[in-house]
């Protein structure tokens, strides 16, 4: 979930230097989407034996961001809202670096590290302390890197009794403790967040917000992408709204969130 | 291209402990666990010397070396490939959350089995000391050998994992083809046995040029031939550099094609 500087380019820019820690410019993704998904041998066949122009039709293009810019300053917290479907998760995996842009960079300043889908890294088989050392490498960590963090991570995750189960005999609440625990405890300098903040229990989303609350004041980046409006009102600096892959509105969050909301019911 | 062999340098430890994770998996929740990987080819090397050395009377002289010298490295090969055109497919929670220079999932497939692969080479040693073959100082050649037909490999694999995102028949494809190939290399029977009008067919096999050696090494205890080694080197880099490059040209679209 870290992205290295050579995967998303990066440093050097003035513009870098100068306290952007993410700069994205004319950023556009365009999917591939087969009508079938997976073609069969058979399919595959009969559609190159009728000819070339249902082949073409095969393939269908499906613009799912268009054209995005915008700057996120090193130390703010930026939100990003909108519909299902609107961009939001495609944008996060962009900036993480899984996805390749069709046209425009992504110039990042520093360890990005995402927390999309929380324990999506585990191998259900293997212990939570193997899934630990699995997850580090992951995120570009050595070995004894992770063992200088591992009691840390499980005693946040308050996983000591069963770090040596496999992860398959975990709860949802469990797993998605453990991934937090690793993720937030990387040193991320740029952190991707995707609708995960509300995991476990009461106690440990406190213990959830309170960590992301200190990591605002050390002045890290942090990307938010939620449909929790209100985590996105209290706790960011600045939103973004993106509606059908376009940026339609970007300052305070406030405001950003009323313009949704306006949308919202105006489209009812 | 550079870029992408530094990057996966980079990210080595990483591979090895998606090695380590292949190997424990295998194994997991089995009572002989690691012991497996010798007792299997020792099994089917005992079905098979019944059937065509005692059964079908394969003229064929210590066949239980004869056969495993090379039998072993094309289970590798076909363990690999089958294992291995997968391996991006298995791989997609990981592909769609996390950064990684996509190519390490097959090659760490790849290098799981190649560790198999050394393991299973230790039961060859103990029946060739059964059999009264002596081990010689060809063994020194091995680690070539290896590298060579691991490299071979890993560029097949690295194309067909990428093939196969776009179309899963090709893992079925494979293994078909694969029991055809079996077959088209001398691994159960001698090349002797072949007319020579066909003989041709088995010089332009890149792979009899990979497994050979290790016949050479461990039946005959004679230095592997040099021709092939040098055209097995040859093809293997053809492999690896044609196989990153399939790879790296579909790449960008995995995710489209996945989730």
């Amino acid at each position: 979930m870290s992205a290295p500087p050579v995967a998303v380019q990066s440093i050097a820019t003035p513009e870098v230097k100068s306290g952007v820690a993410v700069a994205v410019r004319n950023l556009c993704l365009e999917y591939r989407l087969v009508h079938e998904r997976q073609v069969s041998f058979k399919e595959a066949v009969i559609r190159f034996l009728r000819g070339s122009a249902f082949r073409k039709g095969l393939v269908e293009r499906f613009r799912a961001l268009d054209d995005l810019s915008f700057t996120v300053q090193r130390g703010e917290a930026l939100g990003v809202i909108g519909h299902n479907g609107s961009g939001k998760t495609s944008l996060l995996r962009l900036l993480a670096g899984v996805l390749t842009p069709t046209s425009g960079v992504v110039e990042a300043q520093g360890r990005i590290t995402t927390l999309i889908d929380l324990g999506a890294g585990f191998n259900p088989e293997l212990s939570g302390e193997e899934n630990v050392y699995l997850c580090g490498a992951l995120y570009g960590f050595s070995r004894a890197a992770m063992r200088a963090r591992f009691d840390r991570i499980v005693k946040f995750a308050e996983l000591e009794r069963f770090i040596e189960v496999p992860v398959k005999n975990y709860s949802a609440g469990m797993s998605a403790r453990l991934g937090f625990a690793i993720a937030t405890d990387v040193d991320p300098e740029v952190l991707l967040v995707d609708e995960v903040l509300a995991v476990g229990d009461e106690a440990f989303q406190t213990k959830c917000r309170e960590r992301m609350n200190l990591f605002k004041k050390q002045g890290r980046t942090i990307i938010l992408v939620s449909h929790d409006l209100h985590a996105v009102e209290a706790f960011c600096d600045r939103a973004l709204l993106l509606e059908r892959g376009r940026l339609v509105a970007e300052g305070n969050p406030h405001e950003v969130i009323e313009n949704y909301r306006r949308r919202a019911s105006a489209a009812t | 291209m550079i870029r992408t062999l530094r990057e996966l340098w980079r990210y080595r430890e990483l591979a090895w402990i998606l090695v380590e994770k292949e190997l424990k998996l295998r194994y997991r929740r089995s009572v002989l666990g690691f012991a497996w990987t010798m007792l299997n080819p020792l099994f089917t090397m005992v079905i098979l010397t019944l059937v065509f050395s005692q059964a079908m009377r394969i003229p064929v002289d210590k066949f239980p070396v004869f056969l495993l010298s090379a039998l072993l490295p094309w289970n590798f090969f076909s363990q690999s490939l089958t294992g291995g055109s997968l391996s991006i497919v298995h791989n997609e929670s990981l592909l769609k959350n996390v950064y990684t220079p996509r190519a390490i999932y097959p090659i760490a497939l790849v290098a799981s089995h190649l560790v198999n692969l050394v393991l299973a080479l230790v039961p060859l040693v103990i029946v060739m000391i059964w059999q009264r073959v002596p081990l010689t100082w060809s063994l020194v050649a091995l680690p070539l050998c290896l590298v060579i037909l691991g490299v071979f490999t890993t560029g097949v694999v690295l194309a067909f994992s990428a093939w196969t995102v776009f179309f899963r028949d090709l893992r079925q494809i494979l293994e078909v083809a694969l029991q055809a190939i079996f077959y088209l290399i001398p691994i159960i029977y001698p090349l002797t046995v072949i007319p020579q009008k066909y003989l041709w067919a088995f010089h332009w096999n890149p792979l009899v040029h990979m497994i050979f050696p290790f016949r050479s090494i461990f039946l005959d205890g004679t230095w592997p031939n040099a021709t092939s080694l040098t055209i097995g080197a040859a093809c293997a880099a053809v492999a690896f550099l044609g196989g990153l490059a399939v790879f790296r040209r579909h790449e960008a679209f995995f995710l489209h094609y996945l989730s």
